[in-house]
């Protein structure tokens, strides 16, 4: 068990460039436990290669990131993979979910990936999807796309994360849909003590976080000035 | 493994599969992936054959060793022995194996199991088969049957076994003394088979033209068709991997979704294989036979290859599979200026002229082949840009002709094709570059081949108005006697022998008068060496002089008997068709069976050239199949990235109904893009191996080339209505709004 004090996620003097772009020079970010922050940005500005970085898909080539206390640099793959399992929760844009499973098998995937021996697992996720009002089918392709987000935030929460991350949750959704997934996710950090970091191109999502950040210079800056 | 895990390996090999149902162009990569492990599993299995084939022949080889023992007393277990070289036209030499059989209880030859009568011949099945035009079976004697063909060193050898009946021990110069057959014989001496096994291929170059002709294309498919159509798959990994699974996971969906397939494949073939190797076989081209159940000796090898090329597919399907943490942007990237791809390029033409123009320039040089080989070896480097450079010229004029007259497909796939001239290169590169390949190791090998052309061309140009023939072993007066007596109003024959007198040749005939006449010569008095007053008459003569090696050879004659100098000197026969045509070899050889050990007739050395063309068709038929792989490779690759590109048409295409649009895309990135490819190659291939066959066989032939290039455009052709109709499909499928 990690200590309260202890941030969820840790960002220092974050450098990345693809090419001769420089897309992060000196980012800084820290979220602890129970907080929210949205990342707000024009397209290309670097959101999704952020939340790439934090999950150790790519690389920085300077600075430092950091889930729960664990420094990602110098993780071999195995470590990286175990702290994504364990640690970290995602949830898509498009739900990203598998179509051939249903929407228990969908959540219970990702705890099996994490090691999870319960054998009360099926009831566990059973539970997780009734308490976030996920109507009970054989697939998921029958679902409406605000229940397959809903699944989708079941498995991003299945393992207990203490940070999870949204790129986009509400894109594909229409409004009703969006402020009842908004609105889920951002109960989520005080809820199920976590911290939680939604990038997104919606002003009124963002709105609902603690704090609200636009990338802009390589860097983050606090409101909602630089959006386009 | 506890009980989640169990679940989890489950499910991830479910996702796997369900990834492989659901791609689209599904049964393109079902296919390809079946393909790879099927031709992985041919390929090895062909490598592993050639080696069974091979120790399976010299173990039959070896049991016909003879154990010799001069030393034996002459009695009932002795067996005499002798063999000699003959040739059909056109076909390689072999041995007719003379046997005496002293007493009843001399050892039987492999293949025999009882002793015809003297004077009785059996032949090989083949030998039986390719000779009936010369009537082989009236060539050594009376024809009694077939040897057995189990017991040849392949069931394809040419062989004949004669008992003679005369006495071998006089007729012949050296006769073996045999007591057995057997493998543990003495080393020194030379088995019934031998010259069969000096014939032979190379057996590490066979494997080695088959490892680069058959398996390397073998890979390079799997290569290939385990990313074709793998977009499903590669999001599943990915997702898997960001919800925290790791490389076990990753190959779990991997397996999943490839067993299937790899499995088909592989079994497929494998079964075929099997099926091939209890059944027998002949190897299409070069004709060479494998008895059914030779190779299931070792069935344990061809077990393995099944199982090995699905493991290999597999493999590479696991490592090759989603590397998207590699990638920094998948973002397109702007287009750079290939400059160094147009230098390559303009080194191209440079390295043919290299190669073609200036090695006649240092003819009998050592120069003259290393400027040809290196001329041979920048072509093939630089061939992919020049093919790039060619490609993007042809796509832009393509776009242009598409914008201009309104046709999207020549616009969409012109412009992709020009802004992608390195893939277009790599997809096409294999099948050129195997092209040129192949005719190098044809040109190599025609090298061997020069004493052949050269008797070759001499024949073409001269005929055979005359030859000399030499009695094998010993003749006697009365045997040549009734050789000549066959070969009456036919063939005039007169005894030669050749002198020579400092540098020049000087050749003695002799004959009766009537023989003279026929070639024209007066007839002196017996015992009176004379020349030819004037010029000769007879062209057949004349022709024949022109054509001994040192050049005109002079000539002396007398009157005299034939039989008697062949008796007396061993000398040879000069053979004239009475009719002035070439001589009838076939119809000399039958008549020489009036002689123990037969006759040779010195006809033309073009027979030395026909191990190495048999040995070309090889090299030919791997180099032809190893170009289908290569294409279905350049294929299956071009078809999966037309396919991943044009599905951004696939709703504008359902919308407009115009589904014609992906036939001609498909033909214009994958089809011609491969024809092009497979006749640049081998017109290149042919152009720059000139000089090394202008005085050798000719194993790069026009039916070899349009042999190649149809089986490459056949492929290509294939690919085309594959892809089209999976893009076809998929967009008469597409509904608004709908993902996966």
């Amino acid at each position: 068990m990690s200590a309260p004090s202890r941030p969820a996620l840790a960002i220092a003097a974050l450098r990345y460039t693809i090419g001769d772009r420089v897309l992060f020079d000196g980012l800084e970010l820290e979220l602890a436990v129970g907080e929210s922050a949205a990342i707000l940005g024009p397209s290309g500005s670097g959101k999704s290669t952020l939340l790439s970085l934090i999950l150790g898909m790519a690389r920085p080539d300077e600075g430092t990131i950091a889930i729960d206390g664990t420094d990602l640099a110098g993780l071999g793959t195995a470590a990286l993979a175990k702290v994504r399992a364990g640690s970290v929760g995602m949830v898509f844009q498009f739900g990203e979910l598998l179509p051939e499973l249903g929407p228990e098998d969908n959540v219970a995937l990702a705890a099996m990936l994490a090691g999870d021996d319960d054998p009360g697992l099926p009831d566990r996720v059973a539970e997780l999807l009734r308490r976030l009002g996920v109507p009970q089918s054989p697939r998921v392709e029958t679902l409406s796309g605000g229940e397959r987000q809903r699944v989708a935030v079941a498995r991003a929460l299945v393992n207990g994360p203490r940070l999870l991350l949204a790129d986009e949750p509400t894109g594909a959704l229409d409004e009703t849909n969006r402020d009842n997934v908004a609105d889920l996710l951002f109960a989520l950090p005080a809820e199920q003590d976590c911290a939680l970091l939604v990038v997104t191109h919606d002003r009124a999502v963002a709105a609902r976080a603690d704090r609200v950040y636009t990338i802009t210079g390589g860097g983050l800056r606090a409101g909602t000035e630089a959006q386009r | 493994m506890s009980g989640n895990r169990r679940v989890l390996t489950r499910r991830l090999l479910a996702i796997g599969a369900a990834a492989g149902r659901r791609a689209e162009a599904g049964r393109i990569r079902f296919g390809s992936l079946a393909a790879a492990a099927g031709a992985l599993t041919v390929a090895l299995a062909s490598i592993a054959a050639i080696g069974v084939a091979y120790q399976a022949r010299m173990d039959r080889i070896d049991a016909a060793m003879p154990v010799v023992d001069e030393s034996a007393a002459v009695d009932s277990r002795l067996l005499l022995m002798e063999d000699v070289f003959d040739e059909l036209a056109d076909g390689r030499q072999f041995t007719v194996v003379y046997f005496e059989p002293v007493g009843p209880d001399a050892p039987l030859p492999p293949g025999m199991d009882a002793w015809p009568e003297p004077g009785q011949v059996l032949l090989s099945p083949r030998l039986h088969e390719a000779g009936a035009d010369e009537r082989i079976e009236e060539r050594y004697g009376e024809y009694a049957g077939l040897i057995d063909p189990d017991a040849l060193a392949d069931p394809g050898q040419q062989i004949a076994y004669v008992v003679a009946d005369g006495d071998l021990s006089v007729a012949g110069e050296y006769p073996l003394h045999v007591v057995g057959f057997d493998p543990s014989g003495p080393p020194e001496a030379m088995g019934v088979f031998w010259l069969v096994a000096d014939q032979d291929f190379s057996v590490p170059g066979l494997v080695a033209i088959a490892a680069v002709m058959l398996v390397l294309p073998a890979l390079l498919l799997a290569a290939v068709a385990v990313r074709t159509g793998a977009e499903l798959r590669d999001r599943r990994e990915q997702l898997v991997t960001v919800l925290g699974g790791g490389r076990r996971e990753r190959f779990l969906i991997s397996l999943g979704e490839s067993a299937v397939p790899v499995a088909a494949g592989a079994l497929g073939a494998g079964a075929a294989v099997v099926a091939a190797a209890a059944l027998g076989f002949t190897v299409p081209y070069v004709d060479f036979a494998v008895a059914g159940g030779e190779l299931l000796r070792a069935w344990w090898l061809l077990a393995a290859c099944p199982i090995a090329a699905a493991a290999i597919v597999l493999a590479t399907s696991a490592l090759l599979g989603s590397r998207a943490s590699d990638r920094r942007s998948t973002r397109p990237r702007a287009a750079r200026r290939p400059r160094l791809l147009i230098a390559w390029a303009a080194l191209n033409p440079v390295f043919i002229v290299t190669a073609v123009l200036l090695p006649p320039l240092f003819a009998g040089t050592p120069l003259y082949p290393l400027l040809n080989l290196f001329g041979v070896a920048g072509v093939m480097v630089t061939l992919p840009a020049a093919v790039a450079f060619t490609t993007v010229l042809i796509a832009r004029r393509a776009e242009r002709f598409g914008r201009r007259t309104r046709r999207p497909a020549w616009l969409v796939a012109g412009r992709r094709i020009a802004e992608r001239p390195r893939s277009t290169a790599r997809q096409v590169t294999g099948v050129a570059a195997g092209a040129i390949l192949v005719c190098l190791l044809l040109a190599f090998q025609g090298a061997f081949t020069t004493q052949a052309a050269r008797a070759q061309q001499d024949l073409d140009r001269y005929g055979m108005p005359a030859a000399l023939v030499s009695v094998n072993g010993y003749g006697t007066a009365a045997q040549t006697a009734e050789f000549t007596a066959a070969l009456h109003g036919r063939i005039d024959l007169l005894a030669a022998t050749e002198a020579h007198v400092g540098p020049s040749a000087v050749y003695h005939l002799a004959g009766s008068c009537e023989a003279l006449a026929a070639f024209a010569l007066p007839c002196p008095e017996p015992g009176t060496v004379v020349s030819p007053d004037g010029p000769l008459e007879d062209p057949r003569l004349q022709r024949w002089l022109e054509r001994h090696p040192s050049g005109d050879a002079a000539l002396t004659f007398e009157q005299g008997d034939p039989g008697a100098a062949v008796e007396a000197d061993d000398i040879t026969l000069l053979a004239a068709a009475t009719d002035g045509g070439d001589v009838p070899v076939a119809d000399v050889k039958a008549a020489g069976s009036a002689f123990t050990l037969g006759v040779t007739v010195a006809a033309s050395d073009v027979s030395a050239g026909v191990p190495h063309r048999e040995q070309a068709r090889w090299i030919a038929l791997f180099g032809n199949l190893g170009l289908i792989l290569l294409a279905a490779v350049a294929g299956i690759g071009a078809a999966g990235e037309f396919i991943r590109h044009s599905r951004a048409l696939a709703p504008l295409v359902a919308v407009t109904g115009g589904v014609a649009v992906f036939r001609t895309m498909a033909a214009l990135t994958v089809w011609l893009p491969l024809l092009a490819a497979a006749l640049i190659g081998l017109g290149l291939g042919f152009l720059v191996t000139r000089p090394m066959t202008v005085d050798s066989i000719e194993m790069i032939t026009p039916g070899l080339l349009i042999a190649c290039a149809a089986a490459v455009a056949a492929v290509g052709l294939v690919m085309w209505q594959w892809a089209s109709a999976a893009m076809t499909k998929e967009a008469s499928t597409w509904r608004p709004g709908r993902g996966d």
